[in-house]
């Protein structure tokens, strides 16, 4: 029993009804199926034939299921929308992973001019919200002529480092700088020190930053909205967002697409929900 | 960690400059500039380009009048002037704003807490109901708003459904004036809850378990061991939760916006947000809107000081 709270009485001594435990579990049931509701509309709606669609009120067993309506969704979707979110994705992981943790080594390990205003100029930048630089960064992708592409979709989004740099210095530093100089003694180098030290032992806020970035990228709209208008470049969201604006006479349809959607993030939030809640826990400023 | 996320950037961190506290000098390497150019070169290029520079143009923009196709024209604080003085729906868009943010903050700041006090009891099946709690965080808020808008829908929506319950006649929720901010903010109280649950959870398995032995046996019940041991050491995680919460609601409207209302009916539902979207990238007004976004910034930062400075009244430390 892990109640950090000891608000209810220990039910194993007492014969007392547990009142509390039973109104305790009311309360999550209540909340859960607020919570719940729109993931059941969405599954339902999806599973329904096309004339149930609309029916009030609401059926929410749908008789006949109609699982035909995924291969349809599935066909709307393309496999091209998946595969645009995921190199989306993953391009920006993996080079803010790389371009954090660097930077962040540099600003713990490493000694130059000007590195505390420069570091100061980071955290200042981060209070400023998206809206703000979103203009301009869009002018500065359209004279660069990276409109409408994939550089232009990723690479400004790789500068949204300054949290992660930030971040990534904290962890460093709690690295003791000895481990790094009895490396030096044996003749490694900073990109040794980098490479076979500091980011082997940061793996777990490695990890907890990636995820977060995973969701955080998966999950975009505005940003891909303004870069990119061709059908071929265009990350689920777009498509998503789009069809939300047209299907309305074939929700079913439109409900299987949302559902696709959600299931590669949901598969991945499965597998590691502590790693969610680590990456949200650590990077509370990112919001 | 809990301690360390409520106010990273005053954490008594070493600082870069600090004397090495070893007797002999820290061994340096050779050319260690070069190194710090290769470590530090494309993070700093990237954040000079596509960060520190767009900040500073943005605000040399927001003093042009600028089409893009067009070449800009310097026309001074005009942008401004138009904003405060001329633009009719400055008004509206600015309320808007502001009620959806006040309305929605209470209950986002403060239904987290509750739920989380509810996940930390250690009773039977916590992790599974946290698993569903949490899904909305993973749910991105394109998919939100495009389940949402159909919950709302007039002929065939559950909530109409819900509603009809209480004898309440079925409603046109994201089509009417005065329904449809009310239908986004709980959207968006939707979509938030889990995060900010996810910060209490964090503060409340901090929480000595000592503590609340001495209350029992002081006598305290349920509520007032709430109020008097888990309230006060959770103050500093509420203070940030509000914050970020306030900063969210105020930057972060346009994804369900554009999806569910685009900022109708007759821009009932139009915040500051979304009309600088639509001023830039659908009226090409690049300069007005520039200096919109500023002033939005400059509302979230008087929130952020006003905030701050109420601190002292309520948050212990």
């Amino acid at each position: 029993m892990a109640a950090t709270t000891g608000a209810l009485p220990r039910s194993a001594g007492s014969r007392r009804f547990a009142w509390p435990t039973l109104l305790l579990y009311l309360g999550l049931i209540v909340g859960a199926f607020f919570m719940l509701m729109p993931f059941v509309y969405m599954v339902s709606t999806s599973l329904k034939p096309a004339n149930q669609v609309f029916l009030y009120p609401p059926r929410w067993i749908p008789n006949p299921i109609v699982w035909g309506n995924y291969p349809t969704a599935a066909m709307r979707l393309t496999l091209q929308a998946f595969l645009n979110s995921l190199f989306f994705t993953v391009a920006v992981v993996f080079g803010q992973g790389l371009v954090t943790t660097m930077g962040a080594f540099a600003f713990t390990r490493l000694k130059f001019p000007g590195r505390e205003a420069i570091f100061l100029s980071y955290l200042g930048t981060m209070m400023v919200p998206f809206v703000v630089t979103m203009i301009p960064t869009f002018v500065i992708v359209a004279r660069l002529g990276w409109q409408d592409t994939f550089q232009g979709l990723i690479v400004p989004i790789l500068a949204n480092g300054a949290f992660g740099t930030f971040m990534f210095r904290q962890f460093f530093m709690t690295i003791p700088e000895e481990i790094g100089d009895a490396a030096t003694v044996d003749g490694a180098n900073p990109l040794d020190i980098y490479w076979r030290i500091y980011l082997p032992l940061s793996k777990p806020a490695m990890t907890a930053y990636g995820v977060i970035t995973a969701l955080t990228v998966w999950n975009m709209y505005l940003w891909p909205l303004i870069v990119i208008q061709s059908k071929e470049l265009r990350p689920l969201t777009l498509v998503i967002a789009q069809f939300s604006g047209q299907m309305n006479a074939e929700l079913h349809i439109l409900m299987a697409c949302v559902t696709l959607s959600l299931v590669p993030i949901f598969l991945l939030y499965v597998i590691g929900q502590r790693f969610f809640v680590e990456g949200f826990t650590m990077s509370g400023l990112k919001g | 960690m809990s301690s360390t996320f409520v106010t990273p950037i005053s954490e008594p961190a070493r600082s870069p400059s600090r004397p090495v506290a070893t007797p002999k000098a820290k061994r340096r390497f050779r050319r260690e500039w070069l190194w710090a150019l290769f470590f530090l070169g494309p993070n700093l290029l990237l954040f000079l380009t596509f960060t520190f520079f767009p900040i500073l143009f943005g605000f040399g923009v927001s003093f042009f009048r600028w089409t893009i196709i067009e070449p800009p024209v310097f026309i001074g604080i005009d942008n401004y002037q138009q904003f405060f003085f001329a633009d009719r729906l400055t008004g509206k868009v600015v309320t808007n704003s502001l009620v959806y943010t006040l309305s929605a903050l209470p209950v986002s700041v403060l239904l987290p807490l509750g739920i989380a006090v509810m996940l930390n009891q250690g009773i039977k099946g916590t992790a599974f109901f946290r698993s569903i709690y949490f899904l909305p965080l993973v749910t991105s808020s394109v998919a939100a708003a495009t389940i949402f808008k159909w919950l709302y829908a007039k002929q065939a929506g559950p909530l109409n459904q819900l509603v009809g319950i209480f004898g309440v006649p079925r409603q046109d929720w994201l089509f009417d004036e005065k329904l449809v901010l009310p239908a986004l903010i709980i959207t968006a109280i939707w979509h938030g809850v889990p995060r900010n649950i996810i910060f209490y959870l964090a503060a409340l398995q901090s929480v000595d378990r000592t503590l609340y032995e001495a209350a029992k046996i002081d006598g305290a019940n349920t509520w007032q061991q709430f109020r008097y041991v888990t309230w006060p050491l959770v103050t500093p995680t509420t203070f940030f939760v509000l914050i970020i919460t306030t900063i969210g609601l105020l930057t972060g409207a346009f994804d369900m916006i554009s999806v569910m209302t685009q900022g109708g009916p007759l821009d009932a539902s139009n915040v500051l947000v979304f009309n600088i979207w639509r001023t830039a990238f659908v009226n090409f007004q690049m300069g007005y809107a520039s200096a919109m976004a500023y002033i939005l910034f400059l509302v979230v930062l008087v929130f952020t000081i006003v905030q701050w400075r109420l601190q002292k009244r309520w948050v212990h430390y």
